[in-house]
């Protein structure tokens, strides 16, 4: 391809114009996000952040395409370029190229925006997101191509305008009324991440890189293809289906796998240990004071903690693996506990509340959207079992109790010390393996 | 600056640039071409006959555009039922229903079509400022073509089709939208042109023809009618036929004594 | 009636009626998915498509000539914005005896009003091929701030009029205005002249 004829396309053609566009787009709606996430503070869910604006940016870049294939058709072009010697193939070269350039650099100065603020936010400092930016160009891209392929072929004036509305909506019904492996063909990565111990899955990634790759080819052939020929554009995008989604998990669960590097320990010096994920290594120091009280309330029951340690695979909770050790007291820090910086966001008060639910064990009851009614109940009863425990550790209510909780204090308040220390130590017992109901075993109406 | 003909460097291994036997061309559902023998070498072609002759039709055949439905059509020594890239790389085209990008410079336009012909990337701004200037557009030349008035769109045309110094030019109705002056100033480009390549010049005005051709083809019906000089074209007039100028008035007998012939046909 | 089937003809109406029926009745089908709340948005997008496709219909090739001829121009271009508005509504509206109604009766008239009104601005200040920039922009600030995750206010209310619920009486009020806004304007002004062709 001639530099000269490209430097022509990115000075005339759409391109520019789609670039400019992008980066405004791209720009308003990231800060708005800026605003109110913890995504600019780990590298990940930052670029998985990113991913999110595609489902905006992919259909404007489709639309820019689109405006641009009518181009020869509306100019009257067609006459004098079917007399020329150079191969279609080659024509939309330029043309293609100018756009996959424009489109990529605006993305490149939407992911620029945040990225000085990331890196001095987070403590763990890596290149493993890199694919993530990486496969959203590519994402652009193939929109871009695929627009462009399309308005050739139908240059209408009405093409582009259906292409954007159209393909907004489209990617918005993937994600939320389609789900399962075909969400995973929409540009963006699970919406907002908010666990920072995890990375796409490789086989997401080699599969989406497929599927895009497919889509630009699709575009490029549309873009060239003449009467019959554009037949053949059908090809890719089914060899491209065909391949990526049996490649693609069957559950956005699996969209990501555990991150070994974010999860790598960071811990105290000092005896009692008390450790944290890398990523978060900010919360360590805060989390210590009340680490070392809550292993110090709990040492007078039996298989009392020696070691406090985050939860790493599981930070909401949401696949509990049981027996849990009884020397480890596991916490969770969720992102909305953290700031930016990854520094606890509670009080050192709310945080001793949190390390002694359920005498320092983790629920047994799965908590999933769209529980049942029976399901619902179970997970009330158990939350408030392990509400009641924290506030008899310590010898007071929580501020998180529920009216159901308010009502039962007073009865356990009064116990004696060694009938509290019983119960507790079976509660705990009870919640590390998840035998019988700790509401029961609290209240003691199941001891009898 | 030395200026390198496509005559000097081309290959001269076909006797005529244009030869067609026998040639059937289709427009749409008509025969627009009807039977045409023709041989063009060297020159400039003046292309005349009324409306619906075949002339667009042809020219377009040439251009490669529309395929032979019958007969043989060979173009600068090849058949033009091959693999056309060869002579389209030769070729110079203005179309009758010209089309542009109105967002690119004169300098643009023609560097893009001079790439799109698959000139030498080293060749390429000379020979673009060459075909700007030789239709007098340098002052324009870094303007927008939408900035352009009609003549001076159809001289860019003329600029695109010229750019790769073709051994074939074909011109459809060049000249519609040129004031007198620049008129006069087309001829002498054409005349320039013909010196090395074949050119066809497809027109309405017989005026253009007797100034700046060396050699006029007359079709009617798909056929062709006649071929000979300007001067054999004028003498064929008399004085009662229709026209202002000695040629017009051939050219209204020609094609008078044509009709005739097939109205006794039938 | 000779004389409204030469101008429908002329402004490409029958092109613009096909793609409104054909994408309207494609996001019926996509709606049948969705749950009611969701329906808003998707009614909305569905509103952002026929004025897009309707607004094509707001010039015809030749600008200039429509210009000089003798007709009172100024009714007749209201009379089709708001035959635009009347069309795409009823379409909306139609899909509201369905039991996958696409946005609510509410929802469905503010943004068919809303969005021919932008149509008609883009027409007037872009030309009529371009006036689907105006309600597509206005899709993209409105997901924008729903992606973005805007706060509830008053300006978001304004700015992501298309997504708000029944009875926000700021997104109803900007809708209005952008009708008004554009059936005045494009009845003035008409659609700018863009020069296609040599």
């Amino acid at each position: 391809m001639s530099a000269r004829v490209l430097g022509i396309e990115l000075r005339r053609s759409v391109a520019l114009l789609a670039g400019a566009v992008i980066v405004a787009a791209g720009l308003a709606v990231a800060f708005m996000m800026f605003q109110k996430d913890t995504s600019l503070g780990q590298w990940t869910a930052y670029a998985g952040l990113m991913r999110y604006l595609l489902e905006i940016l992919c259909p404007l870049a489709i639309g820019a395409g689109a405006w641009q294939g009518r181009r020869e058709r509306r100019s009257g072009m067609t006459e004098l370029t079917a007399t020329v010697s150079r191969p279609a193939w080659q024509r939309v070269l330029p043309v293609s190229g100018a756009m996959a350039i424009t489109v990529v650099v605006g993305y490149a100065v939407v992911f620029v925006a945040g990225v000085v603020q990331v890196a001095g936010n987070t403590t763990y400092q890596h290149l493993g997101w890199l694919p993530i930016p990486l496969v959203g160009a590519l994402a652009l891209i193939a929109s871009g191509w695929l627009g462009l392929g399309i308005g050739t072929l139908l240059p209408s004036a009405i093409t582009a305008p259906v292409l954007v509305a159209g393909s907004l909506m489209g990617l918005i019904a993937l994600r939320v009324l389609v789900g399962g492996k075909a969400a995973l063909l929409s540009p963006e990565l699970g919406g907002v991440l908010s666990d920072h111990f995890v990375a796409p899955a490789p086989r997401v990634t080699i599969a989406q890189v497929i599927w895009f790759a497919a889509l630009a080819v699709t575009g490029i052939v549309l873009a060239t293809g003449i009467g019959r020929r554009r037949l053949f554009a059908l090809l890719p995008v089914a060899l491209g289906l065909a391949v990526a989604l049996p490649l693609l998990p069957a559950t956005r669960e699996a969209t990501y796998v555990a991150d070994p590097g974010a999860a790598e320990p960071v811990c105290t010096a000092d005896l009692p240990r008390v450790c944290v994920g890398k990523a978060h290594a900010n919360a360590l120091q805060p989390l210590v004071g009340p680490a070392r009280e809550a292993l110090r309330l709990l040492a007078p029951l039996p298989g009392a903690p020696t070691s406090v340690a985050e939860n790493t695979r599981d930070t909401y909770m949401t696949s509990q693996v049981k027996p849990q050790p009884s020397d480890v007291l596991l916490v969770s820090l969720p992102t909305y506990w953290l700031d930016n910086r990854s520094r606890l966001s509670m009080t050192e008060e709310e945080a001793l509340s949190e390390l002694l639910l359920g005498a320092g064990t983790t629920p047994c009851v799965r908590y999933h959207e769209d529980p049942n009614p029976a399901e619902l109940e179970q997970y009330r009863r158990e939350l408030d079992a392990r509400h009641l425990a924290a506030g008899l550790l310590l010898g007071k209510p929580l501020r998180t109790f529920g009216s159901e909780d308010k009502a039962m204090w007073p009865a356990l308040q009064a116990l004696s010390p060694e009938e509290k220390h019983r119960r507790l130590g079976a509660l705990r017992t009870a919640g590390l393996s998840c035998s019988g109901d700790l509401m029961e075993i609290l209240t003691g109406s199941g001891a009898r | 600056m030395r200026v390198v003909n496509a005559a000097e460097t081309a290959p001269t291994g076909y006797a005529e640039a244009v030869t067609a036997t026998g040639l059937k061309v289709r427009a749409g559902r008509r025969m627009a071409v009807d039977g045409l023998d023709l041989a063009l070498g060297t020159g400039v072609h003046g292309l005349l006959g009324p409306n619906g002759a075949g002339k667009t039709t042809l020219i377009r055949a040439l251009a490669t555009v529309l395929r032979p439905a019958e007969g043989s059509l060979d173009l600068l020594g090849l058949p033009a039922t091959g693999n056309p890239r060869e002579v389209r790389r030769k070729l110079g085209y203005l179309p009758q229903d010209f089309g542009f990008y109105p967002r690119f410079t004169v300098r643009e336009f023609v560097t893009y079509l001079a790439w799109l012909k698959e000139m030498s990337k080293v060749d390429i701004p000379a020979a673009v400022q060459r075909a700007i200037e030789k239709v007098g557009l340098a002052d324009r030349a870094d303007d927008r073509m939408k900035t352009l008035s009609g003549g001076m769109l159809r001289r860019a045309g003329i600029a695109q089709a010229i750019v790769n110094s073709p051994e074939l030019v074909l011109l459809d109705e060049p000249t519609v939208g040129l004031d007198p002056a620049q008129r006069v100033e087309f001829r002498g480009l054409l005349r320039e042109l013909g010196e090395h390549s074949c050119v066809v010049v497809s027109t309405h005005l017989v005026e253009d023809v007797a100034a700046a051709c060396t050699d006029v083809v007359l079709i009617a019906s798909g056929r062709l009618v006649w071929q000979g000089t300007p001067a054999a074209l004028a003498a064929a007039g008399g004085a009662d036929d229709v026209g202002d100028s000695p040629t017009e008035r051939g050219y209204s007998a020609l094609l008078a004594a044509h009709t005739d012939r097939r109205g006794a046909d039938w | 009636m000779r004389w409204l089937t030469l101008y429908v003809r002329s402004r490409r109406v029958p092109t613009a009626g096909a793609v409104l029926l054909a994408a309207t009745l494609a996001f019926w089908v996509i709606n049948v998915l969705a749950d009611p709340s969701q329906r808003i948005m998707f009614g909305a997008f569905a509103a952002v498509l026929s004025a897009s496709a309707a607004a094509v219909s707001l010039g015809s090739d030749d600008p200039d000539l429509d210009r000089t001829a003798a007709i009172a121009w100024l009714s007749r271009r209201a009379a089709h914005v708001l035959a635009v508005g009347v069309a795409s509504g009823l379409l909306l509206l139609l899909t509201q005896i369905s039991d996958h109604p696409l946005g609510t009766v509410e929802s469905a008239i503010r943004g068919v009003a809303g969005m021919t009104g932008l149509a008609a601005l883009g027409a007037t200040f872009f030309g009529a091929q371009l006036g689907w920039l105006l309600p597509t922009a206005q899709a993209v600030v409105a997901l924008g701030a729903q992606i973005g995750g805007a706060k509830e206010s008053t300006l978001t209310h304004v700015l992501a009029w298309p997504f708000q619920p029944d009875g926000t009486t700021a997104a109803t009020v900007t809708a209005v205005v952008l009708a008004l806004a554009g059936l005045l304007v494009h009845a003035v002004y008409g659609s700018k002249r863009v020069r296609t062709r040599q």
